[in-house]
């Protein structure tokens, strides 16, 4: 038998509910897990040992008293570090939370799953404040998570712990958020279905903000049937959140197995000059799962994204870099020494962003949602690449952006489609591949249709990460001075001191100078809208009356 | 109270008097916009409400008009009534310029969804009315623009108020029955206040602006001028509701608006913000005693007055106003301001130079704030049925006088409910010693247009103001 810190969600859960399996006899096994494992790991933050046995046993008394409350009862998982969990504190990963007050409420999701009866094993590791520049510099209060396949390498990003949990066992599944694929990068990464799901499926209340327009909360899981577990009990309207939808929640197991016969499902191949990025590995396990689909009866028809790849690049950089620096701008202005080396280059990007910049950005993304809305529409569902790259080296540092920047994820958080990063097998190192699979809005049903009947007629479930002990060490990335024009760094040191952040170092300072660059030219490419009638995407709304 | 009916020009009739005459055949659409273009002919040559009179298609559609009339058909309480829209307003086959040098070509191929609306319940469009360019600026009049500046009415040498000039005008001085503009800031109250009209600024989402050039997607809303309130009621009625082409319209039912209108206000709880507030200088002498006479009036008429005040005053919200209009008409107008900066009018070019030095964080910071005013105001309405403010702080200025243009534009507690989404019609509460109109503001919940309508003709209908017309000289 699988041991018991492996079993799926679906699997450990049916157990449970034919009193097979106790909760705390399942938990128990996964802390050992965690004992065994997390040093070399980091997949957590905080382990929540005793207020997890507390819900275990909970939960086998009630179970025992014939008040089984459904498939996540008595399930551990871990939630990434920017949920609130009522009487923690919650830390993002930053030195900046260190002292702040324990929480007064939990997270919408994270009181869902509580209620549905699982038990919060703890805190996972993340990009600091879940975001970052793509780059890891081993700089953060907490040690990088490693991958379970192959300890010397990269999680994936922004859900770090996220990632390396579930692969690795010191949680049945986890909680992650998701703005530019934070999800999906390290379900990636660590060869796991990661989804995020529609733009206002998952409450965000109660979730540390990134970028009110783009971010999206979500399950990282080892199975599609443990997505659609998950989903059926995370989602639906929130009053907490205003950019929750009041949508309907169908049971999402009822189809799982409907098989995909008849369905018309597009596959995007072409990506434009941008897609060359994408390994060979990965281009292969995409044709092989279409492939695959065709076989179990699937109509496979090529399509092509309605924009270029760089346009949704673009468009989300710049409305991701303006609205986390909002969401920071003190914390830069006042205590940038204590940021570590990747959230201030993100914030020292977006405080030199324009308004009118982040408005053009705004203005694409409603044209862009609405163009990929209509190749969505045109077919059931869709297989497109997610991450590019199999997990870089942390040995290799320079790799790491590049596993960040080369993804199709973007698209999605822009656009408000369900995607789903689905593990396509393994590499010849045994590095986890992917691809993502996309659905209409609010039909992550026959996303994990889909996404189902592929893990079903493949065999990547059946093997497990390792976790080998290191056979390299992480190098630190270049963090050398960038080279600028003395006139770039007067002119950035300028605008550094008109709007007040004055606390930068000489080094500091010749990074803003090519971050100010950077702005400047991403804010330059983002094509402009034609029609003067052409909206950005965020406007105001008044509450209708009730 | 208005002018007994037998006593008025046809230019001067409110929409309710020839709306009924028209029902009962005693006054035809022909004789109807025949009386207005001989106004227009003979004063708009001063006054310059007008950017282009379209003579010919108003008769076409007057006899139209008339001739369903005799045919048995009138379509409902506006058929026959002439009206103008602010030249950002597409009407088929006319310029919409927006008193532009850039746009002095761009003859529009349908009507905007409000100008097909009131020519589908009937009405006759007379022409398309003067603005500031692109219906925005930086507060000053430079007299640089293609068209001449508009007028006011009650006293030539001063300023029609902006950015909808030449609706309040023409409203007030009889060259357009009623009349549509847009309001970001405070574009249709302003001129409504300078010219003694009534000027409504419906809930965001009530009015579609489909076919309105935009000038600030995020507080953008059009608005009808209209001589009482009564009429506004009835111009409002045809409409308010949703346009699929305007994806931020809601679904939400439009009521008959003149229903309850005469309905008195005896029993309503008013809240009153009597203070200018902090950061602005004190609203003029004259405007704060019509204010206090008026609340005398609708505390006599049976209201219960609640003294409260703007938890974050007018003048905090304009800060915030300023740094979301200037970069949204930035992000419009950007091409232009890159390829034609000379062709554009000095108020323009300000107001795009600044909002493309804007921020993002700036912005967003403004976007955040926006969210706690509109729950502040939400506070200040919660427990009464409406809310009465100064509206601007200033009687009209000497177009001459560019601090008191700029006094008049900024100083004003307009922007609160831009901001907030709230509802809101300017009207005038008298007139100075110098006779030039001042006004207040009555604010009302979401959609609930109908109850600040009702307060605003319970107020009208005791008092002696709209019985007096401009005299344009």
């Amino acid at each position: 038998m699988t041991d018991l810190h492996h079993l799926p969600v679906s699997e450990a859960g049916a157990l449970i509910g034919a009193r097979k399996l106790s909760p705390v006899e399942l938990l128990d096994a996964v802390l050992a897990r965690i004992d065994a494992v997390d040093a070399r790991l980091h997949s957590y933050i905080a382990v929540l040992g005793e207020r997890a046995r507390a819900a275990a046993r909970q939960a086998e008394s009630e179970i025992m008293a014939g008040r089984w409350r459904g498939p996540l009862h008595g399930i551990p998982f871990g939630v990434k570090d920017n949920y609130h969990v009522a009487g923690l504190r919650t830390t993002g990963g930053s030195r900046l939370m260190q002292d702040s007050p324990p929480q007064t409420a939990s997270s919408t999701i994270v009181a869902r799953l509580e209620a549905a009866g699982a038990v919060l094993v703890g805190k996972l590791n993340t990009w600091e404040y879940g975001t970052g520049n793509g780059q890891v510099y081993h700089d953060l209060p907490y040690p990088a998570a490693r991958n379970p396949w192959d300890l010397g390498r990269f999680t994936g990003g922004s859900s770090t712990g996220a990632g390396a949990a579930v692969a690795a066992g010191t949680a049945l599944f986890a909680l992650g958020s998701d703005t530019g694929g934070s999800i999906r990068l390290p379900a990636a990464a660590c060869g796991l279905q990661g989804l995020k799901a529609t733009f206002g499926l998952n409450s965000r209340a109660g979730c540390l903000p990134n970028c009110w327009s783009l971010d999206h909360t979500g399950a990282l899981t080892w199975t599609v049937e443990d997505q659609a577990i998950v989903l059926g009990a995370t989602a639906g309207h929130d009053p907490a959140d205003p950019s929750s939808a009041a949508a309907a929640v169908p049971d999402y197991r009822a189809s799982l197995r409907a098989g995909v016969a008849g369905l018309v499902i597009g596959i995007v191949r072409d990506l434009g000059p941008e897609g060359d990025a994408l390994d060979p590995a990965n281009r292969r396990a995409l044709d092989e799962a279409a492939d695959i689909l065709r076989a179990a009866g699937a109509v496979i028809r090529e399509v092509v994204l309605p924009a270029p790849l760089s346009h949704y690049r673009e468009a989300s950089w710049v409305i991701n870099w303006a609205e986390s620096f909002s969401i920071h701008e003190a914390d830069l202005l006042e205590r940038p020494h204590l940021m570590g080396r990747a959230l201030r280059a993100k914030m020292m990007t977006g405080f030199c962003v324009r308004a009118v910049d982040y408005l053009a950005a705004l203005r694409l993304r409603r044209a862009l949602a609405r163009a990929t809305d209509a190749l969505v529409r045109s077919v059931d569902a869709l297989l497109i690449p997610g991450a590019f790259h199999v997990a870089p080296r942390f040995g290799d540092p320079e790799t790491v952006p590049h596993f960040t920047r080369d993804t199709a994820c973007a698209v999605f958080n822009l656009s408000g489609h369900p995607a789903l990063s689905l593990c396509t097998g393994y590499d010849p190192d045994g590095l986890p591949l992917n691809l993502q699979v996309v659905g209409r809005y609010f039909d992550e049903a026959t996303v994990l249709r889909v996404a189902h009947a592929y893990e079903a007629a493949t065999p990547w479930r059946q093997r497990r990460p390792a976790l080998t002990p290191v056979h390299e060490e992480p190098r630190m990335p270049d963090t050398s001075p960038p080279a600028v024009p003395p006139e770039l760094l007067a002119e950035a040191g300028a605008y550094a001191r008109r709007y007040g952040l004055t606390e930068l170092s000489p080094a500091m300072l010749a990074e803003l100078a090519a971050l100010f660059d950077k702005a400047a030219s991403a804010g330059r490419a983002i094509p402009r809208m034609p029609s003067k009638e052409d909206e950005p995407a965020h406007v105001f709304r008044v509450p209708l009356p009730r | 109270m208005t002018q007994p009916d037998h006593a008025a020009p046809l230019w001067a009739l409110t929409v309710a008097q020839a709306s009924r005459r028209i029902a009962l055949g005693t006054l035809s659409p022909v004789d109807l916009v025949e009386a207005f273009l001989a106004r227009i002919a003979a004063v708009d040559g001063r006054l310059k409400s007008y950017i282009l009179v379209d003579a010919a298609g108003a008769r076409a559609a007057a006899r139209a008009a008339a001739d369903e009339l005799a045919a048995g058909r009138r379509r409902g309480p506006l058929h026959g009534l002439p009206f103008a829209v602010k030249d950002n307003y597409d009407v088929a086959g006319l310029p919409t310029t927006a008193n532009s040098r850039l746009r002095r070509d761009a003859v529009a191929d349908r009507d905007a969804t409000l100008v097909a609306r009131l020519r589908r319940a009937g009405a006759v469009c007379l022409g398309k009315l003067s603005t500031w360019e692109y219906g925005t600026g930086n507060g000053g009049e430079y007299g640089d623009s293609p068209f001449p500046t508009t007028r006011n009415p009650w006293d030539l040498e001063r300023f029609a108020g902006g950015s909808s000039t030449g609706v309040g005008a023409a409203v007030a001085a009889g060259t357009a029955m009623f009349g549509l503009g847009s309001d970001t800031t405070g574009s249709v109250r302003l001129p409504a206040a300078a010219c003694g009209v009534v000027g409504l600024k419906p809930t965001p989402g009530r009015v579609s602006r489909h076919g309105l050039l935009p000038n600030c997607a995020s507080l953008d809303v059009p608005g009808p001028f209209t001589w009482t309130a009564e009429d506004a009621a009835i111009v409002l009625g045809a409409i308010a509701g949703p346009d699929p082409a305007d994806p931020v319209t809601e679904d939400v039912a439009v009521p008959d608006y003149r229903r309850r209108i005469g309905r008195g206000i005896a029993g309503l709880r008013i809240a009153v913000a009597a203070e200018g507030g902090e950061g602005f200088p004190p609203p003029d002498p004259d405007m704060a005693a019509a204010l206090a006479a008026g609340l005398a009036i609708l505390e006599g008429l049976g209201a219960t007055l609640v003294e409260t005040a703007l938890p974050i005053p007018a003048a905090a919200c304009f800060a915030v106003s300023r740094l979301i209009g200037p970069p949204e008409s930035a992000s419009i107008h950007e091409a232009e301001l890159r390829d034609h900066p000379a062709e554009l009018g000095f108020a323009l070019r300000d107001k795009l130079l600044g909002g493309t030095l804007v921020r993002a964080a700036d912005y967003i910071a403004a976007q955040r704030r926006r969210r706690e005013i509109a729950d502040s105001v939400e506070g200040v309405l919660a427990g009464v049925d409406a809310l009465v403010t100064f509206g601007t702080h200033h009687v009209a200025p000497r177009l001459a006088d560019g601090a008191a243009m700029t006094a008049f534009t900024v100083e004003s507690t307009m922007t609160p409910f831009n901001l907030s989404g709230h509802p809101s019609l300017v009207q005038c509460t008298g007139f100075t010693p110098a006779g030039l109109p001042t006004s207040w503001q009555i604010v009302g919940h979401r959609f609930d247009e109908a109850t600040i309508l009702r307060v605003a003709a319970a107020y009208e209908n005791a008092t002696p103001w709209r019985a007096r017309r401009a005299e344009v000289r």
